[in-house]
């Protein structure tokens, strides 16, 4: 137990220490990369980042991962609503940036966002295995 | 006056220097001042969040009857709304976030209660809370209040943890977390006083530099005007203004004459009548040693002072100087363009002014020695007695 606690505090640690070194949407890149390469096994993963409040889009390729205008060319929809994403789409990995959109949408892997100036990540289980995703060691404490 | 000008000028110049110096150094001290004032600052927040973290908590447990509180608070909403909006009264600029959190079963944190006005950074009740140190764990262990002063959370500054035990039972963790407003106040109301220092040193090196500039002119316009501009010998301004720092004992005078010169300025023009006096000034320094003085003192005269190494014993040697100056000039004619300008110099020689009483008398003895060796066929030294 001892373990993950402290994996979960250094995982947090280590990107709020990268926050203030670097900028706040470093770190959100950051995060976003880490997830998508975890939850896609792709060398190049596509991001449809609707939610453009939650990070200002990018141009070109940062970390491997491709910010995209088009969720049907995604692997990973971010979004924090959900009746944006259309019907086509829905069976894509989507990944919500507010609490309350997490617990209305089952379907959704997992939720992003920060609150009270602190990073939130939450992978849910169900979607997870209905979609026989493998993550990574480092993220089984954020699975509810 | 201009002794006194360039006095004023170096006391002016060190002053200032002193107090530049210590101006950079309270610089230097600005940020371990601006540290103890912020932890000053820290301290005294620590003490007034212990009696709100008490207030806020006992107004909880006044609520909660025995038992578990997540249990009660699970089951109960309207209870939570209750306690929510209790921990909203304390929220304000200062105090951002006032929220408590408790640990499951599997030693996750998670949100109880929270008094966030704004819906997005409200945490819902029993929704995942990620901390980002290991405070939590300490304050669930220790079962004691805990801080943390953060410099990686976007605008916190405190986070302060006060443990809520129920009948001995730890039940969950009040967490306070304080703005960076306090902070930022104290460090914003220093700017200024940091910025005046900065001006200040600026301003200073810009008034010492100057009045160091003024200085260099003016130890440079000193010098220009203490020197003769024809043959580059001091002139009589030197003289009087060295006069009363010689020591009789240590110094023979003797005045030097070119003889005839009028005569060359008439044959040859003042042109080369100049080279004549630049040459004869050239062959004063050369044949003089390095402290020895030499002064043009009027058109075509020249006043030696003979510094006397050995005092009374170096006068033969004096003499002796007086004589080569003499015979050097008679035997070498000075070139002049194509024309060879053969002059002679008559000297007076007074070796015995340590018997005088003042440097002026001395001169006056040369001088009148020097008439002597003009009424005496000129081209000669005569030397003054004892």
């Amino acid at each position: 137990m001892k373990k993950i606690v402290f994996s979960v505090v250094s995982f947090f640690i280590f990107f709020s220490l990268f926050a203030f070194s670097l900028t706040l949407t470093d770190v959100k890149i950051k995060l976003v990369a880490t997830i998508a390469h975890s939850l896609v096994k792709k060398k190049v993963v596509c991001v449809d980042l609707m939610d453009k409040e939650f990070l200002n889009r990018q141009k070109g390729k940062i970390d491997h991962i491709v910010f995209v205008n088009s969720c049907q060319k995604a692997d990973i929809i971010i979004t924090d609503n959900i009746k944006q994403i259309k019907k086509s789409c829905i069976s894509k990995l989507i990944f919500v940036t507010n609490y309350n959109t997490y617990i209305h949408t089952p379907f959704a892997v997992g939720a992003l966002f920060w609150q009270k100036g602190r990073p939130v990540l939450i992978f849910n289980k169900k979607t997870i295995k209905a979609k026989h995703i493998r993550l990574p060691k480092q993220f089984y404490q954020f699975v509810e | 006056m201009f002794k006194h000008v360039l006095q004023v000028q170096r006391a002016l110049i060190f002053l200032l220097l002193i107090l530049f110096i210590s101006t950079v150094w309270i610089y230097t001290k600005f940020d371990s001042t601006m540290r103890y004032t912020s932890a000053n600052v820290t301290n005294m927040e620590l003490n007034n969040l212990k009696r709100i973290v008490k207030a806020i908590a006992g107004n909880i447990t006044l609520n909660i009857k025995q038992g578990s509180m997540y249990e009660q608070l699970k089951y109960n909403k309207k209870l939570r709304e209750k306690l929510d909006k209790i921990l909203s009264l304390y929220v304000n600029d200062e105090m951002k976030y006032v929220y408590v959190i408790y640990k499951d079963k599997k030693g996750r944190y998670r949100y109880l209660l929270d008094g966030s006005k704004i819906a997005k950074e409200r945490g819902a009740f029993n929704q995942i809370f990620i901390p980002v140190s290991n405070i939590w764990d300490v304050c669930f262990k220790t079962k004691k209040d805990i801080f943390t002063v953060q410099k990686n959370i976007a605008s916190l500054w405190i986070t302060y943890l006060h443990p809520i035990i129920i009948n001995k039972k730890m039940q969950a963790v009040l967490a306070l977390d304080i703005s960076t407003i306090t902070d930022k106040k104290i460090e914003k109301s220093l700017i200024p006083l940091r910025m005046y220092l900065k001006y200040l040193i600026m301003f200073m090196f810009i008034v010492i530099f100057t009045t160091a500039f003024q200085i260099y002119l003016l130890l440079r316009e000193r010098k220009v005007s203490r020197i003769d501009a024809l043959t580059r010998l001091y002139n009589r301004l030197y003289l009087q203004e060295k006069k009363n720092t010689i020591s009789l004992r240590r110094v023979a005078v003797a005045m030097v004459d070119i003889d005839h010169f009028k005569d060359v300025n008439d044959t040859f023009g003042h042109d080369v009548g100049d080279i004549v006096l630049r040459n004869i000034a050239k062959r004063l320094i050369i044949y003089t040693r390095a402290e020895d003085v030499v002064i043009r003192y009027g058109g075509e005269e020249f006043l030696i002072i003979f510094e006397l190494e050995f005092g009374k014993k170096d006068i033969d040697n004096i003499i002796n100087v007086a004589k080569r100056i003499q015979k050097q000039v008679s035997e070498n004619p000075i070139r002049a363009g194509d024309i060879n300008v053969s002059v002679t110099v008559s000297l007076g020689l007074d070796p015995y002014t340590y018997r005088r009483h003042s440097l002026e008398e001395s001169i006056s003895i040369a001088d009148l020695m020097l008439y002597a060796a003009k009424r005496n066929g000129r081209n000669r030294v005569e030397i003054a007695k004892g």
